[in-house]
């Protein structure tokens, strides 16, 4: 049976501005991860992927921004925490990985020491242990010579060790729920297939689930189970990996598959790109937020913003749409 | 016979690290390490491999942007590295470059139109201001921008605009060779899509040859004609694309090719994961550079450098088990 781990309903996020009070920077935002699941959320940037991981950890700053909604972590709305409730979630339940492991961890501290802390501060480990805990965990990760690496400082690293020290850190208190925010865009592809194997592979021990947010759609086919589309803040298209890969009913993420160039493919001819830019945030006021790039725009996406429309298990926020499927 | 538009023999472009004090000899850290290939005109020679690996030291050391340390780069049969600054920069209005980061490599305290004019005015193409205007305009018209923009300053352009705007100002002087150094992956894919097919364009019809160096496979295949695989300062295989990709001969190559995420969810691929990473280029493994990660290495591959082999006519790969000295090691 499937349990439902988090459930996230109309969230909100907005920021303060200068002039005008708010931006809206994620706007209604629905979505569930089950128990051991791969969600992918994929959209370009500027979309308010980030934001919303961000926003799940709670991790924007208070002053300058308003989360509205529900954050429902195993029944718990989170959302409600106390920030000293919500640093017993942080690492325990729900930990993070970020793009650049450099600006992650800290240059001044030995790789042992950082990772030490981390076991302190969960007591997993005492003074006595604590090195042996922290090797043990490094080799984990298939660190090699993970003796000697406790001893070394960040910049004596490559990029794809740096990562897994930043999983090594993540994993240790066996969370969850793991959320990878485009965790090896900043990786050579050798190196970026050995994290996603490694990541698979802690996944498939102890059962984590993995919210995968990147702009790489083939790591999202690769990696995911299910799929969430965001354009502008927005979910524009939800569906399994399988669905979503061979049957894109959004005009955006139809867009979005064509104009990547497949190394699959024998077709030599002319990438059908998106035409436009992704407009800023704030800029569009009414409407569908697609609608100026979208080749199949008519009154009614100039009128209204369309609500997400459900037909099987396949959500697509599109009035072509409204047909044949049932409002959500 | 048709003489190749470029033609680069064993060039080689080594960097001093710092003197460190007690320290009596000097290293070198060599970025780019014996590269031969040539380009012929109207085709697209696509140059792929990881960070560190002198793709884009290469790219620099053939306008030589970078002084190369050894070797020979004939441009239309003449001679690169003994021009002079006066034949060089002649030299430079038929081989221009194209940035990665269209943020950096625009004057954020120029407009547009001044960038592009300037690039008119130094290679004396135009004789009046006015007649460069003329020209800005007809530019920006040929990279997908409206005349209005011609005043505005690149902090005013997405990056997809500012990358246009980089495209115009090396088209601007006619070149015949463009070199474009991971043009696209500061883009978002949306956005990629419009610059690849700008290329595509400029190409047909302004008849360009390029040399375009990038880390992504799929958008190396995509635009190329022949490809070079890059690793730790050598070109490790060449050759055309289709032959590349339905049967990569150099390990490198394999495991490359096989690391790419496909966008069909059930295409279920045997990959090869290299282990560890890409070794430093101040201190290359012995022999082969590769034989640290490499699936198939023997005892030759820890000692000797690999030839280049020729396999068949136009395709070259850098590894002892198509060498008929050694292939006996690999049985």
């Amino acid at each position: 049976m499937t349990i439902e781990l988090l459930k996230v309903e109309n969230m909100n996020i907005s920021f303060k501005d200068d002039e005008s009070g708010t931006t809206s920077a994620v706007k209604d935002l629905s979505f569930y991860i089950n128990e051991g699941e791969t969600v992918g959320l994929v959209g370009e940037s500027g979309c308010g992927k980030s934001v919303t991981a961000l926003s799940l950890m709670r991790l924007i700053e208070k002053n300058s921004s308003f989360i509205e909604g529900t954050i429902e972590l195993e029944g718990e709305d989170i959302n409600l925490f106390s920030e000293k409730k919500m640093r017993s979630i942080r690492g325990n339940k729900i930990s993070m990985i970020f793009q650049e492991p450099m600006t992650s961890l800290n240059p001044v501290h030995k790789i042992g020491k950082q990772i030490g802390e981390v076991l302190h501060l969960h007591a997993l480990a005492n003074k006595i242990n604590c090195k042996e805990k922290t090797i043990e965990i490094l080799k984990k990760v298939g660190i090699p010579r993970a003796e000697s690496i406790v001893d070394e400082y960040p910049h004596q690293l490559s990029g794809g060790m740096r990562q897994r020290i930043m999983i090594a850190m993540a994993m240790a208190c066996n969370p969850k729920l793991l959320i990878a925010d485009e965790p090896t865009t900043a990786l050579d592809v050798t190196i970026q297939a050995q994290i996603l194997d490694l990541m698979k592979m802690l996944q498939e021990e102890y059962n984590t689930a993995i919210l995968l947010i990147t702009h790489d759609l083939g790591v999202i086919s690769e990696m995911a189970d299910r799929v969430i589309v965001m354009y502008y803040g927005q979910i524009v298209e939800e569906a399994d990996v399988r669905t979503l890969f061979k049957n894109p009913k959004h005009p955006y993420t139809i867009g979005l598959l064509n104009s990547v160039p497949n190394i699959d493919s024998e077709n030599e001819g002319r990438l059908i790109p998106i035409e436009g830019n992704v407009p800023n945030l704030g800029m569009i006021k009414s409407g569908c937020p697609f609608r100026s790039r979208c080749q199949h725009a008519y009154v009614k996406c100039h009128e209204k913003n369309p609500p997400l429309f459900k037909r099987d298990s396949q959500f697509v926020r599109c009035w072509l749409y409204e047909e044949e499927g049932v409002q959500a | 016979m048709n003489q190749p538009l470029l033609s680069v023999k064993d060039l080689k472009t080594y960097f001093p690290t710092k003197k460190i004090f007690f320290n009596k000899e000097r290293q070198v850290i060599k970025a780019v390490d014996g590269i031969n290939f040539q380009v012929n005109k109207g085709e697209t020679l696509g140059i792929v491999g990881e960070s560190g690996c002198g793709k884009s030291t290469m790219g620099r050391s053939i306008l030589r942007l970078i002084e190369p340390t050894e070797g020979s780069i004939k441009f239309e049969g003449k001679e690169v590295t003994t021009l002079n600054q006066k034949d060089l920069r002649k030299l430079r209005s038929n081989m221009q470059i194209v940035f990665q980061d269209p943020f950096a490599s625009l004057n954020p305290k120029m407009t547009v139109g001044s960038i592009l004019g300037e690039a008119l005015a130094t290679h004396q193409l135009g004789q009046s201001s006015k007649e460069r205007k003329e020209k800005v305009k007809e530019l920006l018209g040929k990279v997908g921008l409206s005349p209005i923009h011609i005043e505005r300053y690149p902090h005013e352009f997405s990056g997809g605009q500012r990358q246009r705007i980089g495209i115009a100002r090396a088209i601007a002087v006619n070149p015949a060779l463009i070199i474009a150094d991971e043009p696209v992956s500061a883009l978002d894919v949306s956005v990629q899509a419009q610059i690849l097919n700008l290329f595509q364009d400029l190409k047909e019809t302004l008849g360009l040859t390029y040399i375009f160096i990038a880390h992504d496979l799929s958008v190396v295949k995509h635009v190329s004609d022949r490809i070079g695989v890059m690793y730790l300062g050598k070109i490790v295989e060449l050759s055309d694309k289709k032959q590349l990709f339905q049967n990569p001969l150099h390990p490198y190559t394999q495991a490359l090719i096989s690391a790419v995420p496909t966008l069909d969810p059930d295409a279920k691929k045997d990959r090869i994961i290299l282990s560890g990473d890409v070794p430093s280029p101040s201190s290359p493994p012995s022999g082969c550079a590769f034989h640290t990660r490499c699936m198939y290495r023997k005892n030759v591959c820890e000692n000797v450098k690999p030839r280049e082999i020729t396999v068949s006519p136009g395709r070259l790969v850098n590894c002892h088990m198509y060498d008929e000295d050694y292939f006996v090691e690999f049985l």
